[in-house]
């Protein structure tokens, strides 16, 4: 009995932190994470003349877009609900201040809140592969990693 | 512990644009980027050639 009760503490070592989010938490993160990333590259496609931000901007359309059917259909098969995808008041902010900037400067501006967006993105990403609770969605979570690395590659590689 | 062994990424290849399988390194990387098989990418680059995109394209409709 002494014993056992020596271990216990060591036992409570070994375990993962319990930084995950919670599935319905990670679902709303992620939803709105691919809709700001969807709405604000739509924006910028409908100006720019720059190949570089349209061929990205292009990709993020896609590739954001898939990681949400990927996303519901994990949910789906967990039984896991989440809300309809919606910005948070920072997102909000930034595609506000994306329409009202013109031009190149627009473009400049798309690509620093992308480089943001997308480190945030890889950081809630890998967080819930590593830690998370649910396994459907912790698998899609471990896919989106490599995907979002690539993005922020591309964006650090420069325009 | 914040990360996991399979979650390990390969370093990310020289050309970020272009899919290239000749290094295994970059092959890898590929892999993972597009959730599929070795086989299934040289597939793609026979079709398409090495644009990500065209790759991309490729890999969503054909599969």
């Amino acid at each position: 009995m002494s014993k056992m009760l020596l271990l216990m503490p060591l036992i409570a070592v070994a375990m993962p932190a319990a930084a995950a989010e919670s599935p319905t938490a990670y679902l709303g993160k992620a939803g709105a994470g691919d809709l700001y990333e969807q709405t604000s590259s739509k924006i910028v496609l409908e100006t720019t003349r720059d190949a570089r931000v349209k061929s990205f901007a292009t990709m993020m359309v896609g590739d954001h877009g898939k990681s949400t059917a990927m996303l519901k259909s994990a949910a789906a098969a967990s039984g896991v609900k989440a809300p309809p995808p919606s910005l948070t008041p920072d997102q909000q902010a930034k595609v506000r201040a994306l329409k009202q900037a013109k031009g190149a400067a627009r473009d400049t501006l798309y690509w620093q809140q992308q480089k943001a967006a997308h480190s945030q993105a890889l950081q809630l990403h890998q967080d819930y592969a590593a830690h998370g609770s649910d396994r459907s969605l912790k698998d899609a979570a471990a896919k989106i990693v490599p995907v979002v690395k690539h993005h922020l590659d591309l964006l650090n590689a420069g325009r | 512990m914040t990360d996991v062994h399979s979650l390990a990424a390969p370093a990310a290849p020289a050309d970020l644009k272009h899919v290239s399988l000749d290094r295994e390194s970059d092959a890898r990387y590929w892999q993972q980027r597009f959730s599929t098989s070795r086989a299934r990418l040289e597939q793609a680059v026979e079709q398409v050639g090495h644009n990500v995109s065209a790759i991309a394209e490729f890999l969503h409709h054909s599969g």
